[in-house]
């Protein structure tokens, strides 16, 4: 093939991706075949992975590592039993318990701070460095103050959730548009009000992603105390589980604790869309 | 000049001092009334320059440096270089850029029991930790970068007949770059992050194995002083990250931050 028959082909290709063009039925036709095309290039890495995955261990690691069968094998028999329920329940139950008690504290104190530059700095020393800091360092502090308890947990759990909120929450109320603020002000509205009816409406999205980031560190945060004091719950079911050669269980645990994580970032997502339908581009 | 300045040290250098000189303030005076749980700065500072002293603390930090430095390096090359191959092979962007994402959702502390039980817990397990926590950030952003290259740009550079690694020299490489180093910065402090979490996780050796076994021992001020020893190392890597990411595009800078 010339070049230039790879260029004209290349162009076409993208244009079907990007849908400038090609709107022909001929178009949608091979935009059609290529969709197809992809979903089998997709499931044929898949496959790929899989086999590889279960290949490698049955020839070279350990066989006390999970195989993709064996996960496969375990996902019913890990999902109906009784004391994976109850540790996820308890996982669970402290990780919405504090990203509730952390967003609490996080997106009030953001909103402050994001509007008052003084006391942004007064704060920037803590809130900064405990940002910066990786969260795992925080558990022996949190086990020696609280014990190797699910306070400690819930703790940690907190500090993991409200911080992001703090800092993208002041972000957003920082960059709240001046006009709409002055014009507020002009026509004598009071300060509270301001804040209420015009920093925060501006601020949602940016508070949103705060949420976002949150689940995750909050989830990692709660593995984290459970491995390391043992607590019932779904990062103790993967350790246990894994050392006492039921792999394949602890992987399923694993990838529900994923599944739980992505599925919280998204139903946060659909809650912005509810709660502020205008900014379904931000 | 005179006023300003004050006026500009009233407003950003006093409060956070201020605050920083309040809460010291307050872990001494809490730290005298609860010395097992909370010991005094004094001793927390005391405990870091004994350690120092006694050379405990920079094997500790040589250790953690290892595992940091050879899962970053392996990360930045490997992402970096996954995520232009990604830009160029549509392909193998088309077959397995949902899986980055899709494995980016997994807790890396949540696999580090199937890393120790398959590759126990030697440098090369613990540099595995580091590098998936901070691998993702940068590929991620690679990609991200290499889908904000201006298609129009590709398209002249086919039509005048441009060799391909000119194509990567002069379009892709300048246009993912800045993209790319926002990632490094992300990785840089993920694989921290990471060092830690192969510490705690695999075993206990350099800092974070001081911190988990002091807090074990119940020696309060041993592991206040390494949590703040390692607050600081945390917000240093931040600012060299950021640098970085200047560094890398300075025509950005003021544009979308």
């Amino acid at each position: 093939m010339s070049s230039a028959a790879k260029v004209l082909e290349r162009d076409g290709g993208r244009q079907a991706r990007f849908g400038r063009f090609g709107r022909s039925s001929a178009g949608r036709e091979s935009r059609r075949a290529k969709a197809l095309a992809n979903l089998v290039a997709k499931l044929v890495v898949l496959a790929v992975l899989l086999g590889v995955w279960q290949l490698v261990v049955k020839l070279w690691l350990p066989d006390y590592l999970p195989t993709p069968t064996g996960v496969v094998s375990k996902i019913g028999p890990t999902l109906a039993d009784p004391s994976f329920a109850d540790a996820l329940g308890d996982s669970v139950r402290a990780i919405l318990l504090g990203l509730a008690i952390g967003c609490a504290i996080g997106i009030p104190f953001g909103v402050i701070t994001g509007r008052s530059d003084w006391l942004r700095r007064f704060a920037a020393p803590y809130v900064g460095g405990l940002y910066a800091l990786p969260l795992l360092v925080l558990v022996p502090t949190a086990t020696i103050w609280l014990g190797y308890s699910s306070a400690a947990r819930l703790f940690l759990i907190v500090i993991a959730a409200a911080l992001p909120c703090v800092v993208n929450t002041a972000r957003g109320a920082q960059l709240a548009p001046k006009s709409l603020i002055e014009v507020a002000q002009i026509l004598g509205v009071s300060k509270p009000r301001v804040l209420l009816d015009v920093v925060l409406p501006a601020t949602l999205p940016f508070v949103v992603g705060g949420v976002q980031v949150a689940v995750g560190r909050a989830v990692i945060a709660a593995v984290s105390v459970e491995f390391i004091a043992s607590l019932k719950g779904v990062g103790s079911f993967i350790l246990v589980n894994a050392q006492a050669f039921h792999q394949n269980e602890a992987f399923v645990a694993l990838l529900i604790l994923a599944a739980l994580g992505a599925f919280g970032r998204v139903a946060i997502e659909w809650l912005l869309r509810w709660l502020a339908p205008w900014q379904r581009n931000a | 000049m005179g006023r300003n300045l004050g006026v500009t040290l009233w407003r950003k250098v006093f409060p956070p001092v201020l605050s920083l000189g309040i809460g010291l303030a307050a872990w001494e005076v809490l730290g005298r009334r609860e010395p097992i749980l909370l010991d005094t700065p004094r001793h927390a500072v005391d405990a870091l320059v004994n350690m120092a002293k006694s050379g405990t603390l920079w094997k500790a930090l040589g250790e953690s440096g290892l595992l940091y430095g050879i899962g970053l390096a392996a990360a930045i090359v490997l992402g970096i270089a996954y995520g232009l191959l990604l830009a160029r092979v549509r392909l193998l962007r088309d077959s397995t850029e949902w899986l980055v994402y899709a494995l980016q959702a997994v807790p890396v502390v949540g696999v580090t029991p199937f890393i120790l039980a398959g590759l126990g817990f030697g440098v090369g397990a613990k540099s595995l930790v580091v590098f998936l926590v901070a691998v993702f950030p940068i590929l991620i952003n690679t990609i991200y970068g290499a889908h904000q290259t201006p298609t129009t740009l590709l398209e002249v550079a086919k039509l005048s007949r441009s060799k391909e690694w000119c194509l990567w020299r002069d379009v892709l490489l300048p246009h993912t770059l800045p993209f790319a180093m926002a990632g490094v910065s992300q990785g840089i402090a993920a694989a921290f992050v990471g060092t830690i979490a192969a510490e705690f996780f695999l075993n206990p050796t350099g800092v974070g194995g001081i911190l988990l076994l002091a807090s074990a021992r119940f020696q309060s001020a041993t592991v206040l002083g390494v949590t703040i020893l390692i607050a600081v190392l945390a917000v240093a890597f931040i600012f060299v990250g950021r640098i970085l990411e200047g560094l890398a595009s300075p025509w950005r800078k003021g544009v979308d931050r």
